[in-house]
């Protein structure tokens, strides 16, 4: 076991640990006694997966990787269904994926316990978007609960499942990367017992979700929230904190914001509401809140979420008070806050001593080179989207793109993206392309991907007729998110769903596999593909590179060594320019070498160095 | 206690956030509160990586800018992007070893001259330690050891209220045990260095 997961599941109750938001998370979920966990990875809520996927067994919990995150919700809401407590969590994005069954979830209800665990990305540090998840928790009717710090993370996840349980419905956390990848010190309980098996009692007025019942179903998920509304007016976590005098002004704020706040606590007069828990709102608390003072501060991330709900009780009640936030531009409804961002709006309020922000001064930098995340020398991803452009080179060919690594390959100098939109889309992106277009299509998706969105539009471009060529980079690996396993792979006596024939039972009958290092194979395979009508796919397949590195150290083998012949390399610069592995290196002279301390020895530079001047170092030698 | 902010920069795959874990794990293994950010995914792979650590008592991880106590880059380029969180008591350990960003390989963009932006940092800090890491680590025979040169550095200027000897019994928890020895080499000299920087300034 990872040392790491270890000290998570050994920790005694009241010690304390340097946990990240999300093991706090995972190991809150542990003292529940939660018994099913199941989620498909997703920064930033990855690592709740990697901690409960490693003590799973000791623990007594099962835990699945799901193929895709409306199935993880599904087989969940299945576990509280038959009365166990369980678990599901996923990036902000995922919760798109699942929230057809989420919708109706919150009306038919759940048994045991379910907590949904959306972790959001303002900033898009590592996401296609920044959407705030606090809005479908709200479209949903469901309670929802804000942590601001890891150990917030824990207790509110751990209440999570006390209140979904005595609520008999789904219960939503909603963090943030901030809150999600920040370790700090967090204070642990003790472990709880998971049940194992269940027995599922049928119900069907409250779980077959025919109209009649529907209609039944909504007017239930109302009337819990009155309960839940009541639990958000007494509740602890929504909390009034005293300044300094003059109390006069009030600050509103949830999530990670709050600890921006508390970081002026002590230059700041007036009265902060912290709220824990933001659907449903405590209204009637709320209420006498803004009578209380004279002007109120609303400060979260993103959406005006709570600011606006702030200004309409202000308007219903008719309480005279200023709503500043959001609406006077004070704070960005953009990207993530940070302490630097709510002093600014503050100062500029003019409630925040400009002093507060004196270090702030603006430095002159210069300007310098960005540095963007690149595809890993060696990388099998570089060498298929090198080959499919080498293939095209003198055609018009469109590249609808996916999500994983390879989405990197939109990058100079490969430029092998047109499209990119959500998991999956390369393919009904493809299809919808080649249906209105003559141009070529040429879409790329990875295995993961593949198996989680790209199976329907798959079907639907067969079915339709499209020309199309599909690369599915299979790198057996779900490596973006940390390397999770997914159904193309068999694990732990799972087995593995055979990609070929997943593909071929699509319909497509032109499919094809070649070794991602291939790339003579795989540029005439490209290049006769996307003259070839109807749905071609073509599987470029190398495991990750850097977990056959891991299994070749552990084997105590070394990956082979590869050098530039000085005299032969004509400084074409070709390798770089087209190639562009981070281990080839120009030197002052425009000739190239090999950084060996980079290098990953995948040997693909021998293929593309036109003057084939790159060669492996015998054994002996290297 | 007084509080202590760092930030620590480099490129994905340095070993950035390992570097901060050990600091964040010393400081409250000492009873020091601490908290650290760390930002996983995309940029890991060889792109721009910061994590911030606080000690003392913090409301958040973040460092707030113009108030770093430290910075430690592994990187030149990135210790500078790191500037704005600089003033002009911020004691800046950086590695001087450049890594080119692909814009540069590919010749669209230029890596900016050492010398412009090692002024840039003795410009605005109160104290900066160009230390050669990769070479230190070189010369014990690991090259993935350059970060510890660089955390011994930051400790032996005494910017943070943590002994060595508290680093050295973190790091032998956190790094796998065949790489224990040389990560302490390396942590030493480092720290001798920064201290012998000390000197010479004390002296000149
Ligand atoms: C709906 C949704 N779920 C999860 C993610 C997070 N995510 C980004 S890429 C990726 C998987 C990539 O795996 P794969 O397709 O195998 O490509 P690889 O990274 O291995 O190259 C995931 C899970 C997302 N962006 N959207």
């Amino acid at each position: 076991m990872d040392p790491d997961h270890e000290r998570i599941l050994q920790a005694r109750s009241g010690e304390t640990l340097l946990l990240l938001g999300n093991e706090a998370i995972a190991r809150a979920a542990l003292e529940a006694g939660a018994d099913f966990a199941s989620t498909y990875p997703g920064t930033p809520s990855s690592e709740i997966g990697l901690v409960l996927d490693g003590v799973a067994k000791a623990a007594g919990l099962t835990f699945q990787y799901a193929v895709n995150e409306k199935v993880a919700l599904e087989t969940a809401a299945a576990a509280s269904l038959a009365g166990l407590k369980a678990l599901v969590f996923m990036k902000h994005v995922g919760l798109n994926v699942a929230s057809d069954a989420l919708m109706t979830l919150a009306y038919s209800g759940v048994r045991g316990a379910l907590v949904i665990v959306t972790a959001d990305d303002p900033g898009c540090h590592s996401s296609q978007n920044e959407q705030d998840n606090r809005i479908l928790a709200r479209f949903a009717n469901l309670p929802l609960l804000e942590p601001s710090t890891p150990q917030e993370a824990h207790e509110l996840t751990k209440f999570a499942f006390e209140f979904s349980g005595f609520l008999q419905m789904p219960v939503i956390v909603r963090t943030t990367t901030r809150v999600a990848h920040a370790r700090g010190p967090v204070a642990v309980g003790a472990l709880g017992k998971p049940r194992g098996k269940a027995h599922f009692e049928r119900d069907p007025d409250r779980f077959v979700m025919l109209p009649a019942h529907a209609r039944e179903g909504h007017k239930r998920v109302l009337q819990r929230l009155r309960l839940a509304e009541g639990i958000s007016e007494s509740s602890p976590l929504n909390r009034l904190v005293d300044l300094k005098e003059p109390l006069d002004t009030g600050y509103i704020t949830s999530g990670v914001a709050y600890t921006y706040l508390r970081e002026y606590a002590d230059r700041l007069a007036g009265k902060v509401l912290k709220l824990g828990l933001t659907n449903p709102l405590p209204r009637v608390k709320l209420a006498e809140f803004l009578r209380s003072v004279t002007r109120v501060v609303v400060i979260e991330e993103l959406e005006p979420f709570l600011e606006d709900a702030v200004r309409a009780l202000a308007n219903e009640y008719a309480i005279d008070v200023q709503v500043y936030g959001k609406a006077q531009g004070l704070f960005p409804r953009t990207g993530e806050l940070d302490p630097d961002s709510v002093a600014e709006g503050l100062v500029r309020l003019g409630t925040l001593d400009a002093d507060a922000v004196k270090r702030i001064r603006d430095v002159k930098m210069p300007k310098l080179p960005a540095r963007p995340p690149v595809l890993c020398p060696g990388c099998g991803h570089r060498a298929a989207a090198y080959a499919a452009r080498q293939a095209t080179r003198r055609q018009d060919v469109l590249f609808p793109l996916d999500i994983g690594c390879y989405s990197l390959v939109e990058y100079p100098p490969v430029r092998a993206g047109d499209v990119l939109l959500c998991m999956g889309a390369s393919i009904g992106v493809g299809a919808g392309l080649a249906a209105v277009t003559d141009q070529k299509v040429l879409a790329f998706i990875g295995d993961s991907t593949f198996y989680h969105a790209g199976v329907p539009p798959l079907i639907h471009a067969v079915h339709q007729g499209a020309n199309l060529t599909v690369c599915i980079l299979d790198n057996g690996t779900t490596a973006m998110t940390g390397h999770q396993p997914h159904p193309g792979m068999p694990e732990d006596g799972k087995p593995a769903v055979d990609m070929e024939g997943l593909v071929r039972g699509c319909g497509v009958r032109n499919v094809e596999v070649y070794d991602a290092y291939d790339v003579k194979g795989l540029t005439k395979a490209f290049r006769r593909a996307v003259s070839h009508d109807g749905v071609n796919v073509i599987i470029a397949r190398h495991r990750c590179r850097l977990l056959e590195l891991r299994d070749m150290r552990a084997d105590g083998a070394r990956a082979p060594v590869y050098q530039v012949t000085p005299e032969a390399c004509t400084k074409c610069g070709f390798c770089i320019d087209a190639f562009a592995c981070p281990a080839l290196v120009r030197l002052e002279d425009e000739s190239v070498t090999i950084d060996i301390a980079l290098c990953n020895g995948c040997g693909v530079c021998v293929e593309v160095c036109p003057p084939k001047a790159i060669a492996r170092v015998p054994e002996e030698n290297a | 206690m007084k509080g202590a902010s760092v930030l620590i920069g480099g490129v994905g795959g340095q070993g950035v956030i390992l570097t901060a874990r050990i600091l964040a794990e010393a400081a409250l293994a000492l009873g020091l509160g601490a908290q650290m950010s760390e930002i996983h995914g995309m940029s890991q792979r060889y792109g721009s990586v910061v994590s911030s650590v606080r000690l003392g008592k913090a409301e958040t991880p973040l460092v707030k800018r113009g108030e770093a106590d430290a910075i430690v880059g592994f990187e030149p380029l990135e210790t500078v992007r790191l500037l704005p969180w600089a003033y002009r008591k911020t004691v800046i350990v950086t590695s001087i070893t450049p890594i080119r960003p692909l814009s540069v390989s590919l010749g669209q963009e230029a890596y900016p001259l050492l010398e412009d932006l090692h002024e840039r940092l003795k410009d605005r800090a109160g104290r900066v330690i160009f230390i050669d890491a990769d070479r230190i680590a070189r010369s014990i025979g690991s090259e993935v050891v350059a970060n510890s040169v660089l955390l011994g550095a930051l400790i032996g200027t005494k910017a943070l209220p943590i002994p060595l000897d508290s680093v050295r019994k973190t790091l032998v928890k956190h790094v796998p045990s065949k790489l224990a020895a040389p990560n302490l080499e390396a942590l030493d000299i480092g720290y001798g260095v920064a201290i012998q920087d000390g000197y010479s300034i004390a002296f000149a």
